[in-house]
């Protein structure tokens, strides 16, 4: 008679046998290499088996037809038919408790229907949305703008991998808008930009509301992540007067003998670029001589330091 | 067999690899944060130890770019599930992406000096940062978190000040000298079971500027001596420049959540933080105070309050409600005291307060056959106090979208958003002044301000996902974005705002060994703004020249065109290859028009007439990587990047100094590496 046939054994989770006794090294998907992820480390009481995660399948685990055997009961590929929720389930039955995690219920990747698998390769030990040189690509997938944002000459160093999406945003909810680490823009800024805090002697109304008023943080053509060149985006906010509604002109082209608030200067030996309406265009345009344009802390008996010069 | 499938599940790894790359020049827009400033070979190292012991403990050993200014390393222990220790190390530099010449001295200190010889001098600041975590499950549901994060940045920057004085007249090259340290910790103490959490915690910032309080610019004649536009002791309107204060912030934070049922959920955070400023001022022999002034630092003060409130439910299979609330209360207590006077005016420091609310209500309820339908609601308000040059003292924004999309997957998915946003505001504090007769200003409160202005916004987006057969997936996406702004007079300030986009993604997966993905995408983006050219102190009545003002309109265009395509391969189970290829440019175009005043008219030659700017980027990057034995691997890289930068910011222009600004238009860096790496 036949030797009686040995049980299959378990490889990496407990109970996985049910699994892995057709899921082997051989096989495609391969499954086995979950075991080098913290999914995986079986001294850890909490780690799931696959049947926590894909449920007990017992159709799939039971077919005996020569074609393919129909799909287990919960999958997480991108053509899943699982319902969102139920496969997100899955994964929050035990990563809800996550300090990081516990605003997922109603934040915007949940209430637009982004599974927890869309991002995250739970079997991979180099999960590409967990390390910062590749977790952007992933993000990009559904934010194009941005992606076309950080090629701009002027960024963040995203694509150069010293920065990641996640230093700002916490995809899994927060309590700040568009899903910011902190509780607002200029809370989250902080954390890097502390010195733009203040307060100061003279504050500058939009600084102080947000920072996002002047920049776009993904990245923009002009210099300082600045969402629109000065003197445009200054006259964005700023009257007309005096020499605020200068027309902006480049040195190559323009007339030098007036200077920034439209006088007539009286000797050519004095006429610079700088004083003129070049000087609100070029260089650090507006900047050029507003320089402390974040909030300045000098006590000068001065309106130049109220004006943000000094 | 046993030993394959060990490895499959293994993650245990001890690899190091030596990595030598050649440049064959420095190019300012390659190397802003890439942080090799020199040609030549660069020699650097990564490393990388796992190790998981049969216990669930893990050690992990990383570094990358050893030897590099980008340099990074981390090191932590961990028993899973219990406990874990971590330490990093990161480097960030960044170097300017341009090229000076100069004869400025003292750079990157706090007094700068006019030399007699130009040289290049490179712009750069570096930021290195030190974070050492600890976490611990004192019992299954509780978890401790603590994190102490160190950060230094050092270097110099673009910076300004203006002169008239010693043949100087105009801006002055003066780098702001950076050198601050930054310590932030962060605890929190969780307590989380499936029913509900609790969660207590602290933050902190604690900000210092070693660089100085001060940047003294003492551009004289020639060499220094003589007539310096500011010395200490000898102020001017100009110089110093101050330096940012020191400041301090502490947070504390209470959260919670519950699930009253297994459809029904509600959080709540309620937070109180602590800022204050109180660095100390110049001393006024070197800023002069205003006579009778007695204090000797700001005593800047802001507590922030913040709540935050949100309740999802399930109301039946079908239909799922989320209301959520936040509120934020900035209250700013610096004591306000008199700084300057002008013309007669004194000027005090202007504390800025100023609550924030933002609600949010929407339902979604599942149609047949996977769509999905969500209507949503917006409510975002802004009240502001104390704020003397403020408009308006609230202003609401209320948002309402509709979102339908098919969830679940046969092989198209879609969904399309509109949305539809009104903002406006209380009455406006003051009237627009139409002629000023006096010899200040003309033009006050004409322009309605940015985030002040009444604002009608729509919104489209629009996204398919398309899997005709398995191995290819195509994504299409298109958004489109309009904002109508309401003036104050003669249309003054922004007016419209346009964006658009359209971008399609498609990945092929070849086989198991072999796929590739190609995107493009578009966008642009369109402000019309105008605004009225005079000149100083003029009555803009047109009587004479100086009187004459004159209305104008720009019309800022940009346009963007980005493709992606990339390819990764096994030739053989020796041998893999891949390459990426990104091209992306941005063209902007400034339009601007306004009416001839025939001989009364106060505009420049040749203002208004500004060149397109254009920026092209293009960048190749290949690699091949063969395995000498199953230990040893060696990889080739190339990268091919071309940048090219047709700006002008710093064309034909030069400081009163005589520093230029060199932007070389068509940069292209060829990196070549060659990297062995080993496992042990």
């Amino acid at each position: 008679a036949d030797a009686p046939k040995e049980a299959p054994k378990d490889i990496v989770l407990q109970g996985d046998a049910k699994c892995t006794s057709c899921h082997d090294e051989a096989d495609a998907p391969g499954v086995l290499h979950i075991g080098k992820t913290k999914h995986g480390t079986r001294a850890d009481g909490r780690t799931p088996t696959c049947t926590d995660c894909h449920g007990e399948s017992d159709k799939h685990v039971t077919y005996k037809g020569s074609d393919k055997p129909p799909k287990p009961d919960r999958t997480f590929d991108k053509k899943s038919a699982t319902p969102v929720a139920e496969r997100n389930a899955a994964c929050l039955s035990c990563h809800q408790t996550d300090p990081k995690r516990h605003l997922w219920t109603g934040s915007t990747h949940e209430r637009r229907d982004v599974a927890c698998s869309s991002c995250h390769d739970t079997h991979a030990a180099d999960d590409k949305v967990r390390d910062k040189r590749t977790q952007a690509e992933v993000c990009f997938a559904c934010h194009k703008e941005q992606r076309a944002q950080v090629n701009r000459p002027s960024h963040h160093p995203i694509p150069e991998g010293k920065m990641s999406c996640s230093d700002c945003h916490n995809p899994h909810g927060t309590t700040g808008p568009k899903l910011l680490v902190k509780d607002s823009t200029n809370a989250t800024c902080y954390t890097c930009h502390a010195e733009k805090r203040g307060p100061f002697v003279h504050n500058h109304a939009p600084v102080t509301e947000d920072c996002a008023n002047c920049h776009n943080p993904h990245g923009t053509v002009a210099d300082a992540m600045l969402k629109t060149r000065p003197p445009f985006l200054c006259q964005q906010c700023h009257d007309p007067a005096n020499h605020l509604g200068t027309i902006p002109g480049v040195a190559a082209n323009t007339d030098l003998s007036r200077n920034v608030n439209g006088t007539v200067i009286a000797s050519p030996a004095s006429q610079n670029n700088g004083l003129n309406s070049v000087g609100v265009t070029q260089g650090r345009a507006c900047l050029n001589c507003h320089t402390e344009i974040h909030g300045s802390n000098s006590p000068s008996a001065s309106s130049k330091a109220a004006r943000f010069w000094r | 067999q046993e030993d394959e499938v060990a490895e499959l599940i293994s993650p245990n790894v001890a690899e190091a690899s030596i990595r030598l790359q050649h440049l064959n020049e420095v190019n300012p827009l390659y190397r802003q944060y890439y942080g090799i400033n020199d040609e030549g070979i660069h020699g650097s190292a990564d490393l990388k130890v796992i190790r998981r012991s049969d216990e669930g403990r893990w050690l992990r050993i990383e570094g990358r770019d050893l030897g590099l200014r980008t340099q990074e390393f981390g090191a932590s222990i961990e028993q899973q599930g219990d406990w874990k220790l971590g330490i990093d190390y990161n480097q960030i530099p960044r170097y300017a992406p341009f090229e000076v010449s100069t004869r400025v001295t003292g750079i990157g200190h706090d007094s700068l000096n006019l030399g007699t010889r130009f040289d290049d001098k490179d712009l750069k600041t570096e930021r290195t940062a030190t974070s050492l975590t600890a976490t611990k499950f004192i019992s299954k549901n509780l978890q401790a978190n603590v994190t102490f994060k160190n950060e230094d940045k050092k270097g110099e920057r673009l910076f300004g000040s203006n002169g008239n004085v010693g043949g100087y007249l105009g801006q002055l090259f003066a780098p702001e000298p950076i050198d601050s340290n930054h310590k932030q910790i962060e605890a929190s103490l969780d307590y989380a079971t499936e029913k509900f959490y609790v969660s207590g915690s602290y933050y902190a910032s604690f900000y210092e500027n070693k660089a100085g309080k001060g940047l003294f610019v003492n551009y004289g004649t020639t060499g220094g001596t003589g007539n310096p536009v500011a010395v200490q002791g000898t102020p001017t309107a100009m110089s110093p420049l101050s330096l940012a204060p020191d400041n301090q912030m502490h947070q504390i934070a209470l959260a919670g959540g519950y699930n009253f049922s297994r459809d029904t959920r509600a959080n709540l955070k309620v937070s109180k933080s602590f800022a204050t400023q109180d660095d100390s001022f110049l001393p006024s022999s070197v800023v002069p105070y205003l006579p009778g002034m007695t204090r000797s630092d700001l005593g800047g003060k802001v507590d922030t309050t913040n709540v935050f409130g949100s309740i999802t439910s399930r109301v039946t299979d079908k239909l799922n409600l989320l209301a959520s609330w936040a509120y934020e209360d900035r209250d700013d207590r610096t004591p306000q005291l008199d700084y300057a006077s002008y013309n007669g005016r004194i000027l005090q420091n202007n504390p800025e307060s100023q609550t924030t609310q933002r609600g949010k209500f929407e339902a979604s309820y599942r149609l047949p056959k996977g769509y999905n339908l969500t209507a949503g609601y917006d409510y975002d308000f802004r009240k502001y106090e104390g704020m003397d040059e403020l408009y308006r003292d609230e202003m609401t924004e209320n948002t309402y979208r509709i979102d339908l999309r098919k969830s679940l997957s046969d092989t198209l998915n879609g969904s399309v958003t509109l949305a539809h946003s009104e903002r406006d505001g209380s009455s406006w504090g003051t009237t627009p002044v139409l002629v000023k007769t006096a010899t200040t200003a003309v033009g006050e409160h004409w322009t309605a301000p940015a985030q002040f202005s009444d604002r009608e916004r729509d919104k489209l987006k629009l996204m398919l996902d398309w899997m005709p057969v398995e191995p290819l997936s195509v994504q299409f996406a298109y958004e489109y974005a309009m904002d109508d702004y309401k003036t104050r007079i003669f249309d003054i300030g922004l007016n419209e705002g346009r964006s658009e986009l359209f971008s399609l993604d498609a990945s092929y997966r070849i086989n198991d060994r072999w796929k590739a993905n190609l995107w493009y995408s578009h966008s642009s983006n369109d402000i019309e703004q105008k605004s009225l050219n005079s000149t100083y102190g003029s009555k803009c009545d047109g009587t004479t020249l100086p009187y004459t003002c004159v209305p104008w309109g720009a019309d800022l265009k940009l346009s963007s065109n980005g493709v992606g395509a990339g390819f990764d391969g096994q030739i053989s189970s020796k041998f893999s290859v891949g390459g990426q290829y990104l091209y992306s440019r941005d063209v902007s175009e400034y339009d601007i028009s306004y009416a001839d005043a025939g001989a009364l008219s106060s505009i420049r030659q040749g203002a208004g007439i500004l060149p397109d700017t254009e920026y092209t980027l293009n960048t190749l990057r290949l690699f091949a990587r063969y395995a000498l034995t199953k230990a040893t691997a060696i990889r080739l890289d190339y990268v091919w990047d071309r940048r090219e930068m047709d700006d002008y910011t710093w064309s034909s222009w030069s400081y009163s100094d005589g520093t230029k600004v060199f932007v070389d238009p068509n940069q292209i860096t060829r990196v070549i590496a060659v990297t062995v790496s080993h496992a042990f």
